[in-house]
C-alpha cells in the first residue's frame, strides 16, 4: 500500500478547558475523496486548521503527503490546495487581479487551468470580487486553490450557502478535479447529502472525537441504512433526544 | 447505452446500484455482447459520482465475467454474458421469490398457503396476458 495522503495521529486542541479536537486519528488514502462530517461546532474547522498549520495542536500531529504538517509547512503549501470556510478574497480586486495576485505566492502556477475553471464556472474575469454572489465567490476560491496543481485539496465546508444548482456545479468540479489520478480531496460538511454523492470515504466526528472512519460503501453495506440514518444514529447516540429537537 | 437510475441517498452502496443495474440490463437483453460501456470517466461525470465508485463497480462486473476490458479500447459486454444471462435471470427471480418466502415465514404462513397464493398469482398473470 502506498502511503496515505493524510494521516492524523492523536491530534488534539484545547481552548482553555474545552477540548475542541480530542485525540483524533484517521487516514485518507491517496486518490480518495474523504467526506469529513460533523454537526456545526463538532471540531471540523479546528481539525482542518491544524492540518493546514494555521492552528497549533495541543498534542499529536498530522502528516500530509507523508510530511509533518508543522515541520514541512513551506513545502506542503506548494503541494496542498486549501479553501477556508470563509475564503479570504480582496473585495476591491477583479477576478483576474485576484488570480494574478494569488499566482505570485507560488513557484509553479497553471494560469491556463485556472482560466479554464473560471470559464467553466461562468465567471467574468473583469468582475470585481465585491460583486460576486456567494456561490461564485466559493467557485473563485476553488479555482484559485487549484492553480498550483495540488496533489491534495482540503476544503472546509465548500458548498455551504450555495443554492442547489450551484452546489451541483460545485460537486461536478470536484469530480473533474479527482479525475486526475492520484489526487486526493478532503472536504468537510455538516450536510450528509452533499457528501454522499462524491465521497468514497467518510470520517464522522462529534465533540472533537472520532466516531467513525470507513469506506462509505462498507458503512452502508454493514448498516443496511442510508448515510443520513447512520449519521443521526452515530451523532445522536450519546445525546438522547437532543438531536431530534 | 445503458440508462442508470442512481440514488446516492439510498442505503444501497452506489457501486452496488451500478452492478445490479448492469446485471439486470444483461439479463433483460438491454445490454448485449460487444456493446461498449461508457468509460469510468464519462459515467462519473455524467452521473456526478466518484470515479472510484464506478471503477469498483466495473471491477466487480469484470470479476463476474459480464464485462471485459479490451486493451486500449475500453470496456465491453463480454461474450460470456449471453451464457451468464440465464444464470442472472435465475438469480434475480430466485432472489425475489426468496424475499416473498421470507415475508410469508414472518407471517407464519404454512407452505400450503404460500403455494396457493403463488398459484393464484400465476393464474392471474396468465389471464392478464391473454387479454
Amino acid at each position: 500500500m502506498s502511503q496515505p495522503a493524510i494521516a492524523v495521529q492523536g491530534l488534539s486542541r484545547r481552548f482553555g478547558k474545552r477540548a475542541a479536537v480530542d485525540s483524533l486519528a484517521f487516514e485518507v488514502p491517496t486518490g480518495g475523496v474523504c467526506g469529513f462530517l460533523g454537526r456545526n461546532g463538532a471540531g471540523k474547522t479546528t481539525a482542518i486548521r491544524m492540518l493546514m498549520n494555521l492552528t497549533e495542536p495541543t498534542a499529536g500531529r498530522a502528516l500530509l503527503l507523508g510530511l509533518d504538517a508543522r515541520r514541512h509547512h513551506a513545502e506542503l503549501m506548494s503541494r496542498v490546495g486549501y479553501v477556508a470556510e470563509v475564503p479570504i478574497l480582496y473585495d476591491w480586486m477583479t477576478v483576474r487581479e485576484m488570480a494574478r495576485f494569488t499566482s505570485q505566492f507560488y513557484a509553479k502556477w497553471n494560469a491556463a487551468a485556472v482560466d479554464a475553471l473560471l470559464d467553466r464556472f461562468g465567471l467574468d474575469q473583469r468582475q470585481k470580487v465585491r460583486h460576486l454572489s456567494r456561490g461564485t465567490h466559493a467557485q473563485l476560491a476553488l479555482a484559485l486553490a487549484m492553480g498550483h496543481d495540488p496533489e491534495l485539496l482540503i476544503l472546509d465546508e465548500p458548498a455551504t450557502g450555495l443554492d442547489v444548482l450551484v452546489r451541483r456545479d460545485f460537486l461536478e468540479s470536484i469530480i473533474q478535479i479527482i479525475q486526475q489520478e492520484g489526487r486526493t480531496v478532503l472536504f468537510s460538511s455538516h450536510l450528509v447529502h452533499e457528501v454522499e454523492r462524491v465521497a468514497d470515504q467518510i470520517v464522522v466526528i462529534d465533540q472533537g472525537r472520532l466516531l467513525v472512519s470507513a469506506r462509505l460503501d462498507d458503512l452502508k453495506e454493514q448498516a443496511g441504512q442510508s448515510l443520513e440514518d447512520i449519521f443521526v444514529g452515530l451523532v445522536g447516540a450519546g445525546r438522547g433526544t437532543e438531536v431530534r429537537q | 447505452m445503458v440508462q442508470l437510475k442512481l440514488d446516492p441517498a439510498s442505503p444501497i452502496p452506489m457501486y452496488l446500484q451500478i452492478v445490479e443495474q448492469v446485471r439486470r440490463a444483461v439479463a433483460c437483453g438491454g445490454l448485449k455482447a460487444d456493446d461498449e460501456m461508457p468509460s469510468v470517466r464519462a459515467l462519473a461525470s455524467g452521473y456526478l459520482i466518484n470515479p472510484n465508485t464506478v471503477a469498483r463497480a466495473y471491477l466487480e462486473l469484470e470479476r463476474e465475467g459480464l464485462l471485459t476490458k479490451r486493451r486500449g479500447a475500453g470496456t465491453y459486454v463480454s461474450h460470456e454474458a449471453a451464457g451468464l444471462r440465464e444464470a442472472q435471470r435465475t438469480r434475480i427471480v430466485g432472489g425475489l421469490i426468496g424475499q416473498a418466502l421470507e415475508a410469508a415465514q414472518d407471517f407464519g404462513w404454512a407452505p400450503e398457503r404460500v403455494r396457493k397464493a403463488f398459484e393464484e398469482r400465476l393464474n392471474h398473470m396468465g389471464t392478464e396476458r391473454k387479454r
